[in-house]
């Protein structure tokens, strides 16, 4: 009888950053073992909210991640607002909308270029790849920067930004500032219809599958800075209800919880929304959708990469059809008065369903936080997209080809550990 | 500074780093130059880990210096080393995310996007305890004050900075 025992080592990885791995266990051409720890250290950012006052927490939470904080901000903000008899204002609304869309086209183009890319060209990284395709490491890069100047413009600078608040922004934009970057988003549209064609133009793999998704859905728009949920299987949730149906477990691999919906495994992330709300993409991507071919929704995770491509184009769309209209406002920012309670809020991280939930007491001070971040939820589903999908490859390849198959379905999810690029070492041991 | 000069005219210096402890080191070196008189040419920049964003930041300038904190072993807290990219590879930064300076200048030269006269400046540290202090320390302040005249002098020969014992090459 032979064995396989086959480890891989995730050295960056977790919620924010961590590490990880993947062990395999291949016996008589079957997989009977297969676990993804998450071995992360504790990060207790919700404990170190505790005592904080309301105020704090949108600084706070802005360094749980270095590639998605303003997903965290807005999260919170919309759970901590919820406790307000007012709203910000439609300006406010408009401005995070755009704030956000600088997220997802930071981190989409991060991704795409410098993280998946590599594995579909057949590179062990992007600095290897860089060499014989440097024109679409360039586009990455140029893409990502537009993304940084956009948080930049709102949030003082890209990484962990301090402009938003309570209310709206502390600081509204100089319109000169906002036409010129406007000027370079349009630029850029051209670079990112070229994306999502090269992206459609590679050689994924056809691994259809089932799953459940779930994002947010709005519904007058394409949900990302709010919404309320939808999941394939036929639910609507609000913010509030979200505990009702996920949960979250310890297990013993993993410093991170897992998340189930109603004990099941499900998606979060491009292409969960793309399969939930593809129906509200503008006039201008129904279009390229029908020109590349891609018939919604789809149970190829492997369109994850073009589902962020198209997101790319959607999100610059966005900000520019509202920077377009933009105007100084007379203050940047609504003075809301909270109210003691529980407030719950959500919004769409480019890798997924962001959820926060503050209990504020009655001096004002945070008495408990709780954060659902996107890569914990998609961990079971992470894992049983593996056992399915290295099955169907095939247990019989060799320990390389499995190796990358694997790393190309973790990398899907984009989740934090694909940080580093080349983060799975194989260890075969036959017996 | 004047910021109408064209970035090809111009000299830009970032420090990389983060808001605590010594890892601030680049932004310290920034901080000392902004207080001190230096031509229009020169632009200060602090950069909060910036990965490969640093490429698109340094596009279109002929010279650029980077000053990072690095951790060694080989030198006490508070050197200053001036590096080739190749050194750097060999010295762990401090960057927690995948792509370091040290990957991010790798990716830069295979696609021919680095400034032509890029010049980087380490300031040692020790490897972050676990529970980094949340100010820095008082060698590597004096470190980036050394480092801050040393580059003013570079940049403003003329100028009248304080000169402090010369950082290793």
């Amino acid at each position: 009888m032979t064995s396989r025992r086959i480890r891989i080592d995730v050295p960056a990885l977790t919620r924010v950053e961590g590490e990880g791995s993947l062990r395999l266990e291949v016996r008589d051409g079957q997989l009977v073992e297969l676990g993804l720890s998450i071995f992360e250290p504790p990060r207790y950012f919700e404990k170190f909210l505790e005592g904080r006052e309301a105020k704090e927490v949108v600084d706070i939470v802005a360094r749980i991640c270095g590639i998605c904080p303003v997903a965290y901000q807005m999260s919170a903000l919309n759970a901590l607002e919820s406790l307000s008899a007012q709203m910000a204002s439609p300006w406010v609304q408009q401005m995070r909308r755009v704030f956000y869309c600088g997220e997802w086209l930071q981190s989409h183009a991060l991704h795409i270029h410098l993280l998946a890319l590599p594995d579909f060209l057949g590179f062990d990284s992007a600095i290897s790849m860089a060499g014989q395709h440097p024109d679409e490491v360039k586009r990455g890069l140029k893409l990502q920067g537009q993304g940084n100047a956009l948080i930049r413009l709102f949030g003082g600078r890209s990484v962990h930004p301090v402009g938003a608040r309570l209310g709206g922004f502390h600081h509204a934009p100089a319109p000169e500032e906002v036409a010129a970057l406007v000027a370079k988003l349009q630029a850029a549209q051209q670079d990112a219809r070229e994306l999502t064609r090269f992206c459609a133009a590679l050689p994924l793999p056809d691994d259809p599958q089932a799953f459940t998704c779930v994002a947010l859905h709005h519904p007058d728009r394409y949900a990302i800075e709010s919404g309320e949920i939808r999941t394939s299987t036929g639910l609507s949730l609000s913010a509030d209800q979200f505990e009702q149906h996920f949960h979250e477990t310890h297990k013993p691999d993993s410093t991170a919880l897992w998340s189930d919906l109603d004990g099941q495994p499900y998606l979060t992330g491009p292409l969960a929304r793309l399969n939930i709300n593809h129906s509200q993409l503008p006039d201008f991507l129904q279009t390229r959708l029908s020109e590349i071919g891609l018939t919604l929704p789809s149970d190829n995770m492997f369109h994850s990469l073009i589902a962020r491509a198209l997101e790319i184009e959607l999100v610059l769309h966005e900000a520019i059809r509202l920077l377009e209209e933009y105007e100084y406002p007379a203050s940047p920012y609504t003075a809301l008065s909270l109210e003691p309670g529980t407030g719950c809020g959500m919004s769409e991280a480019p890798r997924g369903l962001l959820w926060h939930r503050y209990e504020l007491d009655k001096k004002g001070l945070i008495k408990s936080a709780r954060i659902v971040p996107p890569t914990s939820q998609n961990q079971a589903r992470i894992e049983a997209d593996l056992h399915r999908s290295l099955t169907a490859f095939g247990l019989d390849h060799d320990e390389e080809a499995l190796r990358l198959r694997a790393e190309q379905v973790i990398r899907n999810y984009d989740p934090c550990i694909s940080c580093a690029t080349h983060f799975l070492t194989l260890e075969r041991v036959e017996t | 500074m004047n910021t109408n000069l064209p970035s090809e005219q111009a000299q830009l210096i970032i420090g990389i780093g983060s808001p605590f402890g010594d890892d601030r080191a680049g932004w310290e070196v920034v901080e000392q130059l902004q207080r001190m008189d230096l031509p229009p040419e020169i632009r200060l920049l602090s950069l909060d880990r910036p990965g490969v964003e640093l490429i698109e930041r340094m596009r279109g300038h002929a010279r650029v210096t980077l000053i990072d904190a690095v951790h060694s072993e080989e030198h006490p807290p508070g050197t200053c080393l001036e590096l080739t990219p190749e050194q750097l590879h060999l010295l762990a930064c401090t960057s927690t995310h995948g792509f370091g300076l040290a990957d991010t200048l790798k990716l830069g030269q295979s696609l021919d996007a680095l400034p032509p006269s890029l010049q980087l400046c380490a300031i040692c540290i020790s490897p972050p305890k676990q529970s980094p202090a949340a100010i820095i320390t008082p060698a590597i302040q004096t470190a980036a004050v050394t480092l801050a005249r040393q580059l003013a002098l570079q940049v403003h020969p003329s100028g009248t900075y304080t000169m402090e014992p010369s950082c290793s090459r």
